[in-house]
């Protein structure tokens, strides 16, 4: 632990004003509350109410009901963290997945899939959930990996495999399993549209009571540890790092020192659609208990912006992850300020806007910095 | 009369002051040689006089006028060019669209591609610079490449010619050509600035010559009033002898071998044609020749990125069925690479991360899997002292250190690594004298505890200088085998233009 | 006969929007500069079109809109990549995520509402089409008699983006900073200004895609349907077309023939091909480009310095 922080600390203080590059997101999200809310005034609404109203119900304030808005809070970060995660693992292995959309909704109906259907729905939740979730890693991952092995193999660009995958298991679930007379489809008699609902078992475990807040927030708690240590802790971590830095010069410096880069490039891209799908199987498992006929998206995209936020590190995904899911829990409540509910998206795409002005953020802050430094000083000479 | 004159420039980078108020004045039709070693700050005063740096303080002076260079445009506009280390090209691009970018000539908005062609031949004609308008540059070897890079120049009418490090990657022939030309230049009427570190170069094109050290112009001679041993005392600041240390040790087994090797580059063209060899233990094998005549795809083949048509390839007398860089250095292969930025180093990692790569899968670095951070730290602080790298702090970036420096955490790591057969590629490319030492120190002592070596280097003196034997490669093929002994700069420079074949030595 | 110029209409119709996209990176990233805000200018010009086409009862005014909106979209883009040599990925996101806010809000703020957006003047209706009767009646030909401006517009432009990068000085300029920015830099070449140029062209030219998506045989924004992942469609396009505007729009083409080919085989489909369930039709486009490019295409590789910022050493 000791050493941790030595190198925590000690290390970044080699670099003069280290603490700006810590700073930097947290003023971006700053300026982009400000932009937002001139925006808001400039549409002739008012910006303080339109904030309040956003920030008690988003859960990260204690309130009158805080409880519940906590709750869904964390339980729609879950989701988020998943897909930032998943993001990240690829991009820090030079990739760049725009897949996370389609591999959320492979979770999703795998994990209704083994919700629902027969030899597995008699069995006890201790033995149900962890072979749904395994499920629902390896179909996720597969189709990671259908991406992993044409860029690998072929050379085929990543991103437009990501993209066309996503269409891919979009029209394959809406409009095959899932739909009347599909597969999957709920039989007719029983009323239900979408997949049949999941058997008590798969359900997640709730951890706070009288709220939906379920055990999914530990699973990406742990999630987020783990990828962290792999990433940091372990060789294939070490390659993976490798290879993104390496990422425009073909990665042939790893390359060279014998790392097996197709070989790691299927392994990343597993990894980052079983993580994806793991947010999947939450909204299945925690929330919806089936996988419905008209499904709402998007997690997967929000997923980009929640990584690029967190700076692609595990820590700040977890961190950004929450942030968003408060934004998106609050977001209702932002209708009564007569905005409508999407609001929270020009906060979330200003703070990417602003982290990708960084360098500016930074020339700013440095400049505060400086101008202080100078007047305290001058000070002290009087 | 006075064509360039600077004043007091001062250049201060983030961690190097690289110009400490330099004076010069460099006269119309002269050529003024500029040396010192790599990092001397040669190159950043050119760079300001061609306005890709803005100076700190001082003043530059074109023909008598004061003037305000902020931007390559200025510069061009005063009649000066630059012909940079690293050629400023467009690989894809033909020599015609290269040479004319910037200053196209062309009906309203339409570029005038044919009028284009036209005028570089007419420029090429006039300064007797022989070159195909159409072909497109990837395609052309290296001293063509700087013919375009001269040809550039002159489009636009320069009176101030600067060549950055211009015989780097040269033959001597094609040296003297170059040499020729420059004299033609400057028979024209035309001023010459000449950035190098190679004194005998020096000594045979320089009028004057101006020694750069640590940012500082340590003075200005003329050529017939010095010698090279002077020039490099006041380059460096000692005496040096930068003696290649010969160690006359009998060659061992074979470590490493290659038989009728046929390699198809990504061109789809036949890069290497039928190349046989061996090194032994104890041996130092050179591979000269012009860039461009085989040696990337012998690299490439080597660490299996290319797959050789026919042929085979054998370390320790054993044949490697499958070529990957992961099979080749289990079986005892270390490489130092030619282009440390790309292949040498990961440049954002830190220095303890560099130092174990290739080893990292190894005990005590990890254990199944897991990185061992106190033995990976214990390792890179003892390599960096062992290795004299500085500054010696593992947690530094490869990227925050030197040339000399980066060169030495490769070093460090591919020495550590067990092998017996040493790929060494343009082991010295861009370093300093004291790092070029240190390398051939290095290479020396590999030898002496019974490694193979196989150096392929463009330097002419570091072949002759070190290896045992020398193959000279040629359009793919192996045109000669002579040692050091026996043979002579000037025939291998004749073997290396194909224009001489030497039977192998039995 | 009437069924092929039918579905020739179809497939131009189905194309054009993502043809102009995909131009439009094929523009920006020619210059060195990744655009994957793609589907958010797209967004952003679909609903600026309906919205001056309400605003002003024309559907060219509308146009305008779109394309002013694409102005500032791109200017925002070249400013964080350009200006502050940011990350143009991350850029790119800003914009998409930043697209989805705004639109609902402006859509609710103009039209009080969060799904259509009342019906404007637009260019597919019967009067406003380009119309070429003596074409109608021959085959493959027919299929151009009653197009939109906008299938006109993308064929048009890519000739003239051809044109621009191959012919003249403008486009030696761009591409060579988009190959080695340094070496133009040296050469006098504005690298900042290009690379301005070209990123804001670039958007001009989505925007143009994504006004034909609400002003083109639609004569409404729907804030779910739009660009509903036709942005993307058009990154693909681009990297499918090795980068060129000729190969974009083989590919455009391509994959809106597979959309139509899609249609025709749902609708006409008998006997066991009709068991077949819809989803796998609609699937089929992305099955097959991803099929071409393992087969046909392979590997593509764009500009040098494609998504490296540029920094001026100083």
């Amino acid at each position: 632990m000791k050493e941790f922080f030595y190198r925590l600390f000690m290390n970044r203080r080699r670099e003069k004003y280290w603490w700006i590059n810590l700073l930097v997101p947290l003023v971006s999200i700053f300026l982009a509350l400000i932009v937002g809310g001139i925006f808001i005034q400039s549409t002739g609404r008012n910006p303080f109410l339109a904030y309040r109203l956003l920030f008690n119900a988003s859960g990260l304030i204690p309130g009158p009901y805080w409880r519940s808005s906590f709750a869904e809070l964390l339980l729609s970060s879950s989701m988020f963290i998943a897909t930032g995660l998943s993001f990240a693992i690829a991009a820090k292995g030079g990739l760049f997945s725009i897949g996370a959309e389609g591999q959320f909704y492979v979770g999703a109906v795998v994990a209704a899939f083994f919700g629902y259907s027969k030899p597995f729905a008699g069995l006890p939740s201790i033995i149900h959930i962890p072979i749904i979730l395994i499920m629902v890693m390896l179909f996720g991952g597969f189709w990671g990996l259908i991406a992993g092995y044409l860029k690998a193999k072929r050379g085929i660009h990543e991103v437009i495999v990501t993209i066309m995958l996503n269409w891919i298991a979009f029209y394959l679930i809406q409009g095959w399993l899932v739909p009347t007379g599909g597969p999957m489809a709920a039989k007719v008699e029983t009323g239900v549209s979408g997949t049949p609902y999941i058997s008590p078992t798969a359900k997640l475990p709730i951890i706070l009571s009288n709220t939906r807040l379920n055990i999914s927030i530990f699973i990406m708690i742990a999630v987020s540890f783990l990828i962290w240590f792999l990433l940091y802790r372990t060789t294939f971590g070490y390659e993976a790092r490798a290879m993104g830095h390496t990422a425009i010069y073909n990665m042939e410096a790893p390359k060279v020192s014998g790392v097996n880069t197709s070989k790691r490039i299927m392994q990343i891209m597993f990894l980052s659609g079983a993580v994806a799908a793991l947010g999947g199987s939450f909204i299945v498992l925690g929330i919806l208990s089936q996988f419905p006929p008209v499904f709402e998206g998007g997690y997967g995209f929000d997923g980009i912006a929640v990584a690029l936020i967190g700076q692609n590190e595990p820590l700040g995904i977890f961190l950004s992850g929450i942030l968003i899911g408060a934004l998106r829990t609050g977001a209702t409540s932002v209708q009564i300020a007569r905005i409508p509910k999407t609001f929270p998206q020009i906060i979330e795409g200003l703070i990417v806007a602003f982290i990708a002005l960084h360098e500016l953020v930074r020339y700013l802050l440095l400049k505060l910095a400086k101008a202080k430094k100078s007047s305290v000083t001058e000070g002290s000479v009087e | 009369m006075e064509a360039l004159g600077v004043r007091n420039i001062v250049k201060q980078f983030p961690n190097v002051l690289a110009n400490d108020k330099v004076t010069l004045s460099i006269e119309k039709g002269e050529i003024f040689a500029l040396v010192g070693e790599n990092g001397a700050g040669k190159s950043t005063l050119m760079k300001i006089v061609y306005g890709l740096y803005t100076p700190n303080s001082g003043e530059i002076y074109v023909f008598g006028k004061k003037e305000d260079i902020k931007t390559p445009q200025d510069s061009i506009k005063l009649k000066i060019g630059m012909v940079h280390q690293e050629f400023m090209l467009i690989p894809r691009f033909t020599v015609t669209q290269n040479i004319v970018l910037g200053d196209e000539p062309h009906k309203g908005f339409v570029f005038d591609y044919l009028r284009a062609i036209s005028e570089v031949r007419e420029i090429s004609d006039k300064f007797g610079l022989k070159i195909d308008p159409t072909e497109k540059v990837e395609n052309l070897p290296v001293g063509i490449q700087q013919r375009v890079e001269i040809l550039k120049i002159l489009r636009r009418g320069a009176e101030i010619l600067i060549f950055d490090e211009p015989t780097a990657v040269l033959t001597p022939e094609e040296t003297s050509e170059l040499f020729k030309t420059l004299n033609a230049l400057k028979q024209d009427g035309k001023t010459i600035i000449f950035i190098s570190h190679k004194l005998n170069e020096v000594m045979e094109i320089a009028d004057r010559i101006g020694v750069m050290r640590r940012g500082e112009l340590q003075g200005i001679v003329n050529k017939s009033e010095t010698n090279e041993r002077e020039l490099a005392r006041m380059m460096v600041g000692r005496d040096v002898v930068l003696e290649l240390p010969k160690a006359n040790v009998k060659a061992g087994d074979e470590v490493f071998s290659v038989s009728n090797l046929n390699v198809k580059n990504t061109k789809g063209i036949l890069g290497l044609k039928g190349v046989s060899f061996s090194v032994h233990a104890r041996e130092i094998v050179g591979i000269a020749g012009v860039e461009g005549n085989g040696q990337a795809e012998l690299v490439n083949a080597i660490l299996g990125f290319l797959k050789p048509t026919s042929g085979k390839i054998s370390i320790n007398g054993k044949e490697i069925k499958l070529i990957t860089p992961y099979n080749m250095r289990t079986r005892g292969m270390s490489y130092i690479p030619e282009d440390r930025k790309r292949r040498g180093l990961v440049l954002p990692f830190r220095a303890r991360e560099n130092i174990i790569m290739g080893q990292h899968t190894l005990y005590p670095f990890s254990n199944r899997g897991i990185l061992n951070d106190k033995e990976i730290d214990a390792f890179a602080t003892k390599k960096l002292q062992e290795f004299d790298v500085r500054p010696p702090d593992i947690y530094s970036k490869a990227e925050s250190f030197s040339g000399g420096n980066q060169q030495k955490i490769i070093l460090a790591k591919e020495m550590s690594l067990k092998h017996n057969f040493l790929l060494a590629s343009q082991p010295t490319r861009g370093l300093d004298i004291g790092a070029t030492e240190f390398v051939y120190k290095m290479l020396v002592e590999e030898k002496k505890k019974g490694i193979g070596i196989l150096l392929i280097s463009l330097e002419l003196s570091e072949i002759m200088g070190l290896s045992d034997r020398i193959l000279v490669l040629y359009n793919g093929e192996i045109v000669g085998e002579v040692t050091p002994e026996e043979t002579t700069e000037e025939e291998l420079g004749l073997m290396m233009l194909g224009l001489k074949r030497k039977e192998r030595v039995q | 006969m009437q069924l092929l110029n039918l579905a020739i209409a179809m497939m131009l119709d189905f194309a054009a929007p993502i043809l102009l996209a995909s131009l439009g990176g094929v523009i920006s990233e020619s210059s060195g500069v990744v655009n994957i805000a793609l589907e958010g200018i797209m967004r952003f010009s679909a609903f600026f079109g309906v919205w001056g086409s309400a605003v002003a009862k024309n559907q060219w005014v509308g146009l305008l809109w779109g394309i002013g909106i694409g102005i500032v979209v791109g200017a925002f883009h070249a400013y964080i990549t350009v200006k502050w040599a940011g990350d143009q990925i991350v850029s790119g996101v800003a914009i998409n995520v930043v697209s989805l806010g705004i639109i609902t809000y402006f859509l609710e703020l103009i039209f009080k509402t969060t799904g259509y957006s009342p019906s404007v003047p637009y260019f597919g209706s019967a009067a406003n089409r380009i119309s070429l009767t003596f074409l109608s009646k021959i085959p493959v030909l027919g299929a151009f008699s009653r197009l939109t401006i906008f299938v006109w517009l993308s064929l048009l432009l890519t000739g003239g983006l051809h044109f621009l990068l191959y012919h003249t000085v403008l486009g030696l300029r761009i591409r060579s900073v988009g190959e080695n920015p340094t070496a133009a830099e040296t050469l006098g070449v504005n690298v900042f200004k290009i690379k301005w140029f070209a990123v804001i062209m670039g958007s001009v030219f989505a925007a143009i895609g994504g006004a034909a998506l609400s002003l083109g045989t639609m004569a409404s924004f729907n804030n779910t349907g739009v660009a509903g992942g036709k942005g993307f469609i058009a990154l693909a396009a681009m990297i499918f077309g090795k980068w060129t505007p000729f190969g974009a729009m083989l590919a455009a083409f391509l994959f809106a023939s597979a959309q139509v080919l899609q249609f025709i085989l749902q609708a006409t489909a008998r006997g066991i091909a009709s068991q077949i369930p819809s989803g796998f039709y609609s699937a089929l486009p992305y099955f097959l480009t991803i099929g071409a490019l393992v087969g046909v295409v392979g590997k593509a590789v764009g500009p040098a310095a494609d998504g490296i910022p540029y920094k001026k050493e100083s």
